[in-house]
Protein backbone atom coordinates (compact mmCIF):
# COMPACT_ATOMS: atom_id res chain seq x y z
CA UNK A 1 0.00 0.00 0.00
CA UNK A 2 1.48 3.88 -0.86
CA UNK A 3 1.09 6.32 1.58
CA UNK A 4 2.31 9.80 1.69
CA UNK A 5 5.60 10.38 4.09
CA UNK A 6 4.00 13.07 6.39
CA UNK A 7 6.65 13.72 8.86
CA UNK A 8 7.69 16.85 6.97
CA UNK A 9 9.87 18.09 9.29
CA UNK A 10 12.43 15.11 9.43
CA UNK A 11 12.59 15.11 5.64
CA UNK A 12 15.44 15.97 3.32
CA UNK A 13 15.50 18.97 1.33
CA UNK A 14 18.86 18.46 -0.37
CA UNK A 15 22.95 17.44 0.88
CA UNK A 16 26.26 18.37 0.15
CA UNK A 17 29.14 16.21 0.21
CA UNK A 18 32.43 17.69 1.04
CA UNK A 19 35.68 16.51 2.26
CA UNK A 20 36.96 18.94 5.25
CA UNK A 21 39.39 18.49 8.01
CA UNK A 22 37.48 18.80 10.74
CA UNK A 23 33.72 18.73 12.03
CA UNK A 24 34.82 22.11 13.13
CA UNK A 25 35.28 23.37 9.81
CA UNK A 26 31.91 21.46 8.79
CA UNK A 27 30.14 23.46 11.55
CA UNK A 28 31.44 26.70 10.47
CA UNK A 29 30.50 25.83 6.81
CA UNK A 30 26.65 24.61 7.62
CA UNK A 31 26.38 27.52 9.75
CA UNK A 32 27.32 29.99 6.82
CA UNK A 33 24.97 28.16 4.27
CA UNK A 34 21.89 28.33 7.14
CA UNK A 35 22.97 32.26 7.27
CA UNK A 36 22.46 32.82 3.21
CA UNK A 37 18.83 30.10 3.79
CA UNK A 38 17.44 32.71 6.22
CA UNK A 39 16.05 29.59 8.53
CA UNK A 40 16.26 25.87 9.28
CA UNK A 41 18.31 22.93 10.50
CA UNK A 42 21.19 21.35 8.56
CA UNK A 43 22.51 17.86 9.96
CA UNK A 44 26.24 16.95 9.91
CA UNK A 45 26.91 13.17 9.03
CA UNK A 46 30.58 11.18 9.38
CA UNK A 47 30.86 9.63 6.18
CA UNK A 48 32.57 5.89 6.67
CA UNK A 49 35.62 5.53 4.52
CA UNK A 50 36.40 2.24 2.88
CA UNK A 51 39.09 0.85 5.47
CA UNK A 52 35.82 0.87 8.28
CA UNK A 53 34.61 -2.07 6.46
CA UNK B 1 16.12 10.88 -13.43
CA UNK B 2 17.99 10.74 -10.39
CA UNK B 3 16.88 9.46 -7.31
CA UNK B 4 18.36 8.49 -3.94
CA UNK B 5 17.54 5.70 -2.12
CA UNK B 6 17.87 6.94 1.75
CA UNK B 7 18.69 3.82 4.12
CA UNK B 8 17.37 4.16 7.49
CA UNK B 9 18.94 4.09 10.48
CA UNK B 10 18.76 1.34 13.53
CA UNK B 11 20.00 0.74 17.22
CA UNK B 12 22.80 -1.08 15.90
CA UNK B 13 23.74 1.49 12.90
CA UNK B 14 23.38 4.33 15.79
CA UNK B 15 25.18 2.10 18.41
CA UNK B 16 28.61 1.91 15.73
CA UNK B 17 27.75 -1.92 14.99
CA UNK B 18 29.39 -2.59 11.60
CA UNK B 19 26.68 -4.96 9.55
CA UNK B 20 27.70 -8.56 9.55
CA UNK B 21 30.41 -10.25 6.86
CA UNK B 22 27.23 -11.44 5.12
CA UNK B 23 25.23 -8.09 4.91
CA UNK B 24 28.21 -6.89 3.91
CA UNK B 25 28.90 -9.34 0.93
CA UNK B 26 25.36 -8.62 -0.03
CA UNK B 27 24.96 -5.35 -0.17
CA UNK B 28 28.56 -5.71 -2.17
CA UNK B 29 26.70 -7.60 -4.54
CA UNK B 30 23.75 -5.31 -4.84
CA UNK B 31 26.28 -2.41 -5.87
CA UNK B 32 27.85 -4.32 -8.28
CA UNK B 33 24.24 -4.97 -9.89
CA UNK B 34 23.92 -1.23 -9.83
CA UNK B 35 27.10 -0.56 -11.62
CA UNK B 36 27.07 -3.10 -14.36
CA UNK B 37 23.37 -1.73 -15.01
CA UNK B 38 25.21 1.97 -15.42
CA UNK B 39 22.82 3.62 -12.86
CA UNK B 40 24.76 4.11 -10.06
CA UNK B 41 25.96 7.69 -9.45
CA UNK B 42 27.20 7.67 -5.75
CA UNK B 43 26.69 5.73 -2.89
CA UNK B 44 27.82 6.30 1.01
CA UNK B 45 27.34 4.52 4.82
CA UNK B 46 27.42 7.12 7.40
CA UNK B 47 29.15 6.71 10.75
CA UNK B 48 26.57 6.89 14.13
CA UNK B 49 24.97 10.62 14.83
CA UNK B 50 27.19 10.17 17.82
CA UNK B 51 30.08 11.47 15.51
CA UNK B 52 27.40 14.00 13.72
CA UNK B 53 26.05 17.55 15.10
CA UNK B 54 23.06 19.44 13.84
CA UNK B 55 23.04 23.30 13.31
CA UNK B 56 19.94 25.32 13.79
CA UNK B 57 19.21 28.51 12.25
CA UNK B 58 16.66 31.32 13.46
CA UNK B 59 16.19 34.62 13.84
CA UNK B 60 19.73 35.41 12.70
CA UNK B 61 21.25 33.30 15.54
CA UNK B 62 22.28 29.87 14.82
CA UNK B 63 23.10 26.74 17.15
CA UNK B 64 25.03 23.72 17.66
CA UNK B 65 23.27 20.35 19.22
CA UNK B 66 25.92 17.65 19.22
CA UNK B 67 24.88 13.93 18.19
CA UNK B 68 23.49 11.45 19.10
CA UNK B 69 19.96 11.98 18.19
CA UNK B 70 17.70 10.06 19.73
CA UNK B 71 15.00 9.83 16.97
CA UNK B 72 16.78 6.68 15.33
CA UNK B 73 13.98 5.62 12.77
CA UNK B 74 14.18 9.04 11.61
CA UNK B 75 17.93 8.50 11.33
CA UNK B 76 19.96 7.98 8.18
CA UNK B 77 22.38 5.35 7.84
CA UNK B 78 23.68 5.35 4.38
CA UNK B 79 22.57 6.56 0.58
CA UNK B 80 22.86 5.39 -3.00
CA UNK B 81 22.20 8.27 -5.98
CA UNK B 82 20.95 6.62 -9.19
CA UNK B 83 20.38 7.82 -12.65
CA UNK B 84 17.00 5.57 -13.47
CA UNK B 85 14.57 6.16 -16.25
CA UNK B 86 11.76 6.73 -14.00
CA UNK B 87 10.16 6.59 -10.07
CA UNK B 88 9.26 2.90 -10.68
CA UNK B 89 12.82 1.87 -11.26
CA UNK B 90 13.92 3.44 -8.86
CA UNK B 91 10.99 1.38 -6.99
CA UNK B 92 12.13 -1.58 -8.14
CA UNK B 93 16.09 -1.41 -7.13
CA UNK B 94 14.92 0.12 -3.45
CA UNK B 95 12.98 -3.50 -3.63
CA UNK B 96 16.22 -4.80 -4.10
CA UNK B 97 18.60 -3.69 -1.29
CA UNK B 98 19.81 -6.54 0.92
CA UNK B 99 18.80 -6.77 4.66
CA UNK B 100 19.68 -8.73 7.53
CA UNK B 101 16.19 -8.99 8.88
CA UNK B 102 14.04 -5.60 8.21
CA UNK B 103 14.46 -2.12 7.19
CA UNK B 104 13.45 1.14 5.04
CA UNK B 105 14.57 2.70 2.23
CA UNK B 106 13.29 5.86 1.55
CA UNK B 107 13.12 7.31 -2.23
CA UNK B 108 13.02 10.82 -3.39
CA UNK B 109 13.98 12.50 -6.64
CA UNK B 110 16.70 14.74 -6.81
CA UNK B 111 16.07 18.59 -8.37
CA UNK B 112 18.67 18.74 -11.50
CA UNK B 113 19.82 21.95 -13.09
CA UNK B 114 16.92 22.29 -15.54
CA UNK B 115 14.73 22.91 -12.96
CA UNK B 116 15.78 25.75 -11.96
CA UNK B 117 16.51 27.12 -15.33
CA UNK B 118 13.37 29.18 -15.46
CA UNK B 119 14.16 30.98 -12.26
CA UNK B 120 17.52 32.00 -13.74
CA UNK B 121 17.55 31.99 -16.80
CA UNK B 122 16.19 35.63 -16.70
CA UNK B 123 19.20 37.46 -15.57
CA UNK B 124 23.04 37.49 -16.26
CA UNK B 125 23.67 36.44 -12.78
CA UNK B 126 21.30 33.51 -12.59
CA UNK B 127 22.56 32.19 -16.29
CA UNK B 128 26.62 32.36 -14.66
CA UNK B 129 24.91 30.08 -11.61
CA UNK B 130 23.17 27.89 -14.22
CA UNK B 131 27.06 27.59 -15.65
CA UNK B 132 28.88 27.17 -12.70
CA UNK B 133 26.37 24.69 -11.73
CA UNK B 134 26.66 22.50 -14.96
CA UNK B 135 30.63 22.58 -15.02
CA UNK B 136 30.53 21.53 -11.21
CA UNK B 137 28.60 18.54 -12.51
CA UNK B 138 30.41 17.96 -15.07
CA UNK B 139 34.12 17.99 -13.21
CA UNK B 140 32.52 15.22 -10.64
CA UNK B 141 30.95 13.31 -13.02
CA UNK B 142 27.38 13.81 -10.77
Amino acid sequence: MREMAAETKELIAGIAMVNLDSMTDAVSRAKKFLALVGEGESEIRLIHDGAAF
Amino acid sequence: MKFMMIIKANEDSEAGVMPSEKLLLAMGKYNEQLVKSGVLLAADGLRASSKGARINFANGKSTVVDGPFAETKELIAGYWIIQVKSKAEAIEWARRVPFDVEGQIEVRQLFEAADFEPELRGSAEGRALLDAEQSFRKRTNT
